[in-house]
């Protein structure tokens, strides 16, 4: 989500009442400023224990089926479609994990993520799940370029300072850029980090891209 | 099996980046008039409509297709919009053909409409961020549209998956040669958002990242535009083609499939677009395929990303899985080689109005098969969260 966070919608975006002309061929035609806008009060059913877990107690939960075990991270679902809807039950799964596939980094974002660019976003199974979550990717040597973080690279669940339940409460980065000791700790903070002196990882595109004081997932 | 259906006319507005001199309903209206003049009907003549229409935001409006059918003169007959995400127009196209195969209707208008480009980003004062955010609405809305989900990133992750597998495939100087030579075949499509906009190999590589792996020149662009085909079943069709003497092209198969949008063991396979292997060969079983490569002349594909393009193909068995590339490298897909892919310019250089897409490209497979003189056409659509909508269409020219 953006960074802003006193309103739902950021007043920056929030254009003036309005209007203009556009002449093409000799003709005029009008256009308005507009929007296009439904507030919620989100509910998140089922959802709510593993949002929870992870806002107040720092923990990641899945849900495994009681037919053929699988187990699902995030919890997306009470009953397991491939067991005839067989009932599934919560369980906590480790913080550490491999990439699923290598993830894509985004340079031209949309609107709402324009401030977060360029951003990684890819899938991470972690120990003790089946299927792949997707979270947000950082690395603590600058700015996130190709070649950091790939498929099979190892990497550890981190948790905001301030979580409101939301995906954006977490994030990973390579359990390489980290000391053994943060990877064994449950529910690591990003403020246990060392975000202020990036070491230059030795890859494709680092150079010119690296930076100090980019690449630090503190706002969102 | 149900009866034949044919395509006996069609119609394209022209695609441009913005109308700001049409509203939808005028795009609507205008590729309808263009597809009953091409059929040589009279609007009143069709039973049916199928609208593919597929963001409400792009529109403005939920159900924004309830007062197109009215300006369209179809008021008290059937009509119905299918959303598909990417895969829309194809979708569209195929619940049309069910109807008309089923015996409901003997004629039906597909109709196929987008007005994306109102959408506008007033902190950078530009048109595409808000376009690709209200397309990113599409995603997940619990798990992954608040960490950045886009279509280009969700595409992206299924083209580095396929990578991860076949690291020697989808070379940058492929995809490059790719993308360049759909920009000269859109020359001779005059209804085409890119009709000019010519680009050399150099040119694509050197084009900025929008996001990994994708270059600037080797995506789809957002396009504002309609298109409309008239279907009709086997009696009407030949009726109607004796009339305006022009022939009629038969839908012969159907095939869709749409996976899984989460990733992991029993999930979508993320190295695969198994929606459109599967789509392709349903599509083929029905039409009677049994080896698509010998049977397959043209290929209007759904090309969102040069990448997928290639991948694509290769779940089509034209080609095979880790050496997509040979699409260049062994001319199967150069001028005079083994296929004719995407001779419109594709989605990348004619213009991506979602919703009509896809029939804008059975418009040009129709088009083409009956120019060239060739017997069979692949028409694809591709979408949703990690390509996982597919539907194909097989056309044959007698």
């Amino acid at each position: 989500m953006p960074m802003d966070k006193e309103k739902v919608i950021p007043s920056k975006y929030i254009p003036e009442v309005g209007s203009h002309i556009e002449t093409i061929n000799g003709k005029d035609y009008l256009i308005t400023n507009d929007a296009m806008y439904t507030f919620y009060q989100r509910t998140k059913g089922e959802f709510s224990p593993f949002f929870l877990a992870i806002r107040d107690e720092k923990r990641l939960l899945g849900c495994k089926c009681s037919k053929c075990s699988l187990v699902r991270v995030p919890p997306f679902l009470t009953h397991c479609p491939d067991c005839n809807f067989a009932p599934t039950e919560l369980i906590e799964v480790e913080q550490v994990g491999i990439m699923n596939t290598t993830p894509p980094i985004t340079y031209f974002a949309t609107s709402m993520f324009q401030d977060m660019a360029p951003y990684g976003r890819g899938r991470v199974i972690f120990r003790g799940a089946d299927t792949a979550m997707s979270v947000n990717l950082y690395t603590t040597t600058g700015i996130l370029v190709p070649g950091i973080i790939k498929k099979g690279t190892e990497v550890k669940l981190v948790f905001r300072d301030e979580r409101i339940g939301e995906m954006t409460d977490v994030f990973c980065v390579p359990t390489a850029e980290l000391s053994q000791e943060q990877i064994n700790k449950k529910g690591l903070q990003e403020s246990e980090i060392d975000w202020e002196s990036p070491v230059e990882p030795e890859c494709r595109m680092s150079q010119q891209r690296t930076r100090r004081d980019i690449g630090m997932p503190l706002r969102r | 099996m149900g009866k034949r259906v044919g395509i006996i006319g069609a119609g394209v507005t022209p695609f441009k980046g913005t109308w700001r001199e049409k509203t939808y309903y005028e795009l609507a209206q205008m590729a309808a008039r263009e597809a009953v003049k091409d059929a040589q009907i009279d609007i009143h003549d069709v039973d049916a409509a199928f609208y593919g229409i597929y963001n409400d935001i792009f529109e403005r409006a939920a159900i924004p297709e309830h007062a197109i059918h009215g300006l369209l003169g179809m008021q008290n007959k059937f009509g119905i919009r299918i959303t598909n995400g990417g895969a829309t127009g194809a979708y569209t196209m195929s619940a049309a053909h069910a109807y008309l195969a089923a015996g409901r209707f003997k004629t039906a208008l597909v109709l196929g409409v987008e007005k994306a480009t109102d959408c506008f980003d007033f902190s950078s004062m530009s048109a595409t961020p808000e376009v690709i955010k209200s397309i990113g609405w599409s995603a997940d809305s619990f798990f992954e549209q608040g960490i950045g989900w886009s279509a280009s990133d969700s595409y992206a992750e299924v083209v580095l998956g396929y990578m991860d597998e076949y690291p020697g495939d989808l070379k940058p100087e492929v995809t490059a040669q790719i993308s360049s030579q759909l920009s000269q075949q859109v020359r001779s499509n005059p209804y085409a958002q890119r009709q000019f906009d010519q680009v050399t190999p150099e040119e694509v590589m050197n084009s900025r990242l929008v996001a990994y792996p994708f270059k600037e020149l080797e995506i789809c662009v957002y396009t504002e535009g309609a298109a409309a085909v008239i279907f009709a079943e086997e009696e009407t069709a030949k009726a109607i083609s004796r009339n305006s003497g022009k022939p009629v092209v038969w839908i012969t198969g159907v095939g869709e499939a749409n996976e899984h949008s989460f990733a992991g063991k029993n999930q979508k396979v993320m190295s695969r677009i198994m929606s459109d292997y599967y789509g392709s060969h349903r599509a083929y079983e029905m039409a009677g395929i049994k080896d698509p490569k010998e049977a397959i002349d043209i290929v209007e594909l759904h090309d969102a990303f040069v990448h997928q393009l290639e991948i694509s193909m290769a779940e089509f068995g034209l080609v095979p899985l880790g050496r997509a590339d040979a699409l260049i490298e062994e001319g199967l897909m150069t001028p005079g080689g083994q296929y004719v892919v995407n001779p419109c310019g594709g989605l990348i250089y004619c213009g991506h109005a979602v919703g009509a897409s896809n029939i804008m490209s059975a418009w040009s497979a129709r088009n083409e098969l009956i120019k060239r003189k060739l017997k069979t056409a692949l028409v694809h659509g591709t979408g949703s969260t990690v390509a996982q909508y597919t539907t194909c269409l097989i056309l044959e020219h007698a």
